[in-house]
């Protein structure tokens, strides 16, 4: 059996020459065991692979280096008969690159095999998003596309440091990979504030039951228009009185009547032995009727349909003219620049909590 | 009650004269000018005997005014006619009255006014120096006006030379601007009476008036 994966290994090491080659310009110790995995020495692979993770070179070493060196690693125990050790190793592969998808034609089919089921049951994805995204009055979109492991729930949300959340941008399942838009706005539709974000994202088999958390640091600034003062309701001093005061009314009355009352009795004052004429009693109705007639038109209270439509006019100008600053307001807050730097992802594995 | 006439224009002109009230907004100087006529009726006295007269009096005004104070000079003239044709005569009066608007609503004048009855044989004229108070209200708006207008004589001077008595007048009516012209309608009704000492003789004359007024205020 050990013979058959061997060679297997070997026809793949051989059918992909080029290949091999290129991975053994790695780090000395991953290019050593490299070697002999290819030479069919799991052994000796195993240890150079473990000795080169031990070192302080490791922690240092690139992703791809990480990489392939787990992925021999992982491959080596398995030839050496220890599945779980190769489970680890490829754990920590599809944990560290959720993308990454094993060789078939290098690998034995035993490695691949137990790769993809490793695959299968890890649940964590890989965001790749622009370093640099600007948001401004085109309906432009922060986008950020997601590579998952194998097919899971994931919730992505846009939050402040430990402070809430801000927009959840995505709550649903993610198969291969997905694409997302988030137009720069929390979720009661503002444009959030200037500051530092995250945007999380949480991965697990099922829903609301995460086993990992990938954040990526989020730098936003806003660049604001300043927006227009709405204009101050008309003063009180323009509005006109729109019911009649008592005062015109009351002066009609008592100038008529006085001036109707002199016409008919001073003369008796006046000249009380004189033949009096009747017709200043014609005065004294016209001025009287005068009086009432003017007292029934500017009636104390009554309303003053004039002044009530003036009023009315211009508090509907008003309003248009805060319905206008308010459209301008609205068009330069929707002209705000929005300016987001994206930072390295943060990992968190929930699963040893 | 002619005393309680007299203490009503007393009390006016005294009420008047002490209290400074409130000074209109200060207008620019102003001019105004006005043309009637007046159906006139006369009542005239002489001990027992009473003659009547009417006739048509033509009456022309003109008035300049300066911050709150009215210069006001008048003339009016016309033929008085009697049952009697030898009771016929002309009446002729003219006045100049200084007037200050305390308020909005009354002003105070004060002036000389001669009258003059003119027969054919005899000119006879009374020169008597006044005291007036005018009250006007809006009743409708500025545009429509009541007035009233009381008035005492203080002195009178007649000649031929009688001993003067007493002397007031009233007038009360109503003015009526024409559109938003300057022009102004008026209709009134006026009473004089004047009598010699002891009231052996005494004037009375009535009158319905219709005038036009050209005034921009």
């Amino acid at each position: 059996m050990k013979r058959g994966r061997a060679l297997a290994a070997a026809v793949g090491v051989l059918a992909l020459g080029p290949v091999t080659l290129t991975a053994q310009q790695g780090p000395e110790l991953v290019a050593r065991g490299i070697r002999a995995y290819n030479d069919v020495d799991a052994d000796a692979a195993t240890g150079f692979l473990r000795r080169w993770f031990a070192s302080a070179e490791a922690s240092g070493a690139t992703l791809e280096d990480r990489r392939q060196a787990l992925v021999y690693l992982g491959a080596a125990e398995v030839l050496r008969d220890n599945g779980d050790s190769g489970s680890a190793a490829f754990e920590r592969v599809v944990k560290l690159d959720p993308r990454y998808r094993i060789d078939e034609l290098l690998f034995a089919p035993e490695v691949t095999t137990l790769f993809g089921a490793v695959r299968q049951r890890t649940k964590a994805v890989a965001v790749q998003v622009p370093p640099l995204t600007t948001l401004g009055a085109d309906g432009a979109y922060y986008t950020a596309r997601l590579f998952a492991s194998s097919t899971h729930f994931i919730q992505v949300q846009v939050r402040r440091p430990d402070g809430p959340v801000a927009r959840v941008v995505y709550d649903g399942p993610i198969g291969d990979s997905l694409d997302l838009r988030w137009d720069g706005r929390d979720s009661t539709g503002s444009t959030v504030p200037s500051g530092s974000y995250y945007v999380e994202v949480r991965s697990g088999a099922f829903r609301n039951l995460a086993t990992r958390v990938l954040q990526l640091p989020l730098e936003i600034t806003t660049q604001r228009t300043d927006t227009l003062a709405h204009p101050a309701p008309p003063p009180d001093s323009l509005r006109l009185p729109e019911r009649r005061a008592s005062g015109p009314g009351v002066e009609a009355l008592a100038g008529g009547v006085l001036a109707g009352l002199a016409a008919a009795v001073l003369p008796m004052l006046l000249a009380p032995d004189a033949n009096l004429e009747a017709a200043r009693y014609a005065v004294a109705a016209l001025a009287g009727g005068a009086g009432i007639l003017g007292f029934a038109r500017e009636f104390p209270g009554s309303m003053i349909a004039g002044n009530r439509l003036a009023n009315e006019q211009r508090d509907q100008g008003w309003q248009e003219l805060v319905a206008v600053v308010a459209a301008e307001n609205r068009t330069r807050r929707a002209a705000a620049r929005m300016v987001l730097h994206t930072g390295e992802p943060i990992v968190a594995d929930l699963t040893g909590r | 009650m002619k005393r309680v006439a007299i203490a009503t224009v007393v009390a006016v002109l005294g009420a008047g004269a002490a209290v400074p009230g409130r000074a209109p907004a200060q207008a620019p100087p102003g001019a105004g000018v006005s043309a009637g006529a007046s159906a006139v009726w006369e009542e005239s006295t002489v001990g027992t005997a009473v003659i009547r007269r009417t006739g048509v009096l033509l009456d022309g005004r003109a008035r300049a005014s300066v911050w709150r104070l009215d210069l006001d000079l008048g003339y009016r003239q016309g033929s008085l006619s009697a049952a009697s044709v030898a009771n016929q005569r002309t009446l002729v009066e003219g006045d100049a009255m200084l007037g200050v608007r305390l308020t909005r609503w009354i002003k105070l004048e004060g002036g000389p006014r001669v009258r003059a009855y003119v027969t054919p044989t005899a000119t006879e004229r009374w020169l008597m120096w006044e005291g007036r108070a005018r009250l006007a209200a809006h009743v409708r708006g500025p545009s429509v006006q009541s007035y009233v207008v009381l008035a005492r004589a203080f002195s009178a001077n007649l000649r031929p030379a009688l001993p003067f008595g007493q002397a007031q007048s009233g007038e009360a009516g109503i003015s009526v601007r024409l559109g938003r012209s300057p022009l102004w309608s008026q209709v009134g009704y006026w009473i004089s009476q004047a009598s010699v000492s002891g009231g052996q003789r005494v004037e009375t004359l009535q009158g319905l008036s219709v005038k036009f007024v050209l005034s921009p205020k």
